[in-house]
């Protein structure tokens, strides 16, 4: 039997080790590993939160985009006396010498002002032509590949997904062809880095954010880090600008359909269930079944359909690996009136409700004696 | 409605300060807290994936499951008569509803700047190269081959450098954490487990 130091250890390390290389093998493999003790997956739960919330040190980042390790050794703490009263006991800190501000508030807004000082997402009329020299980056159904681009920025790209890059001295550019990317920009004031989706850029010049086109051609664009500029290739000039605004910012997602841009704030936990697939999961917390349902659909071959118009709007919440639409139905099926009906050939699941008769006995409606009708070859495997 | 097994757990991390400070009570042995701990985490998160009423106070359910792994631990290891274990007078395991275990916090306060100064300090306290490391990581986001490269220290140092960083990372406490005194064990039911989708 392996201690709690041990077990921690060793979910450390797990961590740490998926950070640097996420194979589906690995992925397994550490599957194996939570799932053969209770213990192990609550310690791997209790570091990942521990860790993710030390995502919070980049506030730290000065806005002139100068690296230096030894950062944090010269941060100093304070609470200026009188000052704490009068912004309700906020603290604030000072740098000792490189930060040329000296004492910087660290509140969000200020945070985003220094940000934005450093002159980041100029919008312009932005040409893009067909030329050679593209990379191409593709992920079938269900696969998802971390991919690093030349300039050390990186691409994580989701189900289904297809993109091309190319970099040249001048610029970074990226055009998603379809599916999803959720792209950490190398910081290069010099060479704007842009992503182009459906008729729509995103300008960046060392930032956090994903990309999605969704299935009605719309695009998404969520921000995790710093600011970008949306706009649109080869419009009339100058006109991007005041028809979508200056961009968003961390914590800020856009929904881009024709020339119409809906910006609103996300919070941390919607911000964390978007981006669950960057580990292999989909978290819900109040989608409709409908939705759901959908977004299993991106990431599997073998399909879900709902039978029943009546269990389409049901809220549900939880997480769940996103390949592995069994245990979702079977989540259902455990916690709500739904049913499955498998189809023999084994390529899809149709959800139905369940319904009781006044004897209490549960029954589906498509089943029931009252409406009998030429049972499906779906029905009929289900029972 | 949320069927999200991860839930209780998550929130009982927050009340780790307490947890820690009940189990304390329970053993001086801070190697074995540490056991208590890991399997009441471990049992938090069982009760998320099972079904029942939703829990009304994770703060009172997590330290409900502390005593009752604390009780457990007390009977394997001290060979004790079982009547004396469970009789009140005859253990050093304190009743929950002598502790803290009121309802969570209502829309919790985070002191988000404390919280920043204490990871600061955390990570300050590690040793230099480690130190470098996760600041690259963590502040200006570089990948561990970018770290590598940058720093000129193989690959497999980076990673155990962050493996040091992520164990100490779980020792910096959430903000918020304080003891409040009084309250009793409180569950309250939402309605039954089948009727949740329909009052969604």
């Amino acid at each position: 039997v392996q201690s709690a130091r041990e077990i921690a250890a060793v979910a450390a390390a797990w961590l740490i080790r998926v950070e640097r290389e996420a194979t589906p093998e690995l992925w397994d493999a550490l599957q194996v590993w939570i799932d053969s003790h209770p213990r192990h997956r609550a310690e791997f739960i209790r570091q990942r939160t521990a860790w993710n919330r030390c995502d919070k040190l980049k506030m730290l980042r000065p806005g002139d985009g100068t690296i230096d390790a030894d950062l944090l050794s010269r941060i100093e703490f304070t609470t200026p006396e009188g000052e704490g009263a009068a912004s309700g006991g906020r603290g604030r800190f000072g740098a000792g010498g490189d930060l040329r501000d000296g004492a910087v508030d660290l509140s969000r807004r200020g945070w985003l002002a220094l940000t934005a000082a450093t002159g980041i997402a100029i919008l312009g009329a932005w040409y893009f032509a067909l030329q050679t020299g593209w990379d191409t980056y593709r992920t079938a159904v269900g696969a998802r590949q971390l991919v690093t681009l030349s300039d050390g920025s990186t691409a994580d790209l989701n189900t289904g997904t297809e993109l091309r890059v190319r970099m040249s001295p001048g610029r970074r550019e990226v055009l998603l062809e379809h599916g999803e990317a959720l792209f950490r920009v190398a910081h290069d004031p010099r060479r704007p880095f842009s992503v182009t989706a459906q008729s729509r850029v995103v300008r960046a010049v060392g930032t956090e954010f994903c990309v999605r086109i969704r299935d009605d051609d719309r695009v998404e664009v969520l921000v995790t880090e710093g600011r970008v500029a949306l706009g649109m290739p080869g419009g009339p000039a100058h006109s991007s600008a005041s028809a979508f605004g200056n961009g968003i910012s961390m914590g800020e997602i856009a929904m881009l359909s024709d020339r119409k841009v809906d910006v609103r704030h996300v919070g941390t936990q919607e911000l964390d269930r978007r981006l669950a697939w960057t580990s292999g999961r989909l978290a819900f917390q109040g989608e409709t079944l409908g939705q759901a349902v959908e977004e299993f659909n991106r990431y599997n071959v073998r399909q879900l359909t709902i039978a029943d118009a009546s269990i389409r709007q049901m809220r549900i919440g939880g997480t769940f690996s996103s390949t592995d639409p069994d245990s979702f139905v079977a989540a259902l099926e455990h916690s709500f009136r739904v049913a499955a009906i498998r189809a023999p050939d084994g390529r899809g699941v149709s959800l139905i409700a369940r319904h009781r008769d006044a004897g209490g006995n549960e029954f589906h409606r498509s089943l029931r004696p009252s409406t009998v009708r030429p049972a499906s070859p779906a029905a009929r495997a289900g029972h | 409605v949320a069927i999200n097994e991860e839930r209780y757990l998550l929130k009982a991390l927050e009340f780790e300060g307490a947890l820690r400070a009940y189990l304390m009570g329970c053993t001086r042995d801070e190697s074995q807290v540490e056991e208590l701990l890991q399997e009441t985490y471990a049992r938090v998160l069982g009760a998320g994936s099972a079904p029942g009423p939703e829990v009304l106070s994770v703060r009172t359910l997590a330290l409900t499951i502390a005593r009752t792994v604390a009780l457990q631990w007390l009977r394997q290891n001290r060979t004790l008569p079982i009547e004396l274990v469970t009789g009140a007078d005859a253990c050093d395991i304190p009743e929950v509803s002598h502790l803290s275990a009121g309802p969570d916090h209502e829309g919790e306060i985070h002191d988000g700047e404390r919280e920043l100064s204490d990871l600061v300090t955390a990570i300050k306290a590690l040793p230099e190269e480690c130190r470098r490391v996760v600041t690259l990581r963590k502040v200006y986001g570089y990948s561990q081959q970018q770290i590598a490269a940058r720093l000129q220290i193989p690959q497999d140092a980076v990673e155990r450098h962050l493996t040091t960083a992520v164990l100490r990372s779980v020792e910096v406490r959430i903000g918020g954490d304080a003891d409040q005194p009084g309250g009793t064990v409180r569950f309250r039911a939402f309605g039954k487990q089948g009727d949740r989708a329909e009052r969604a």
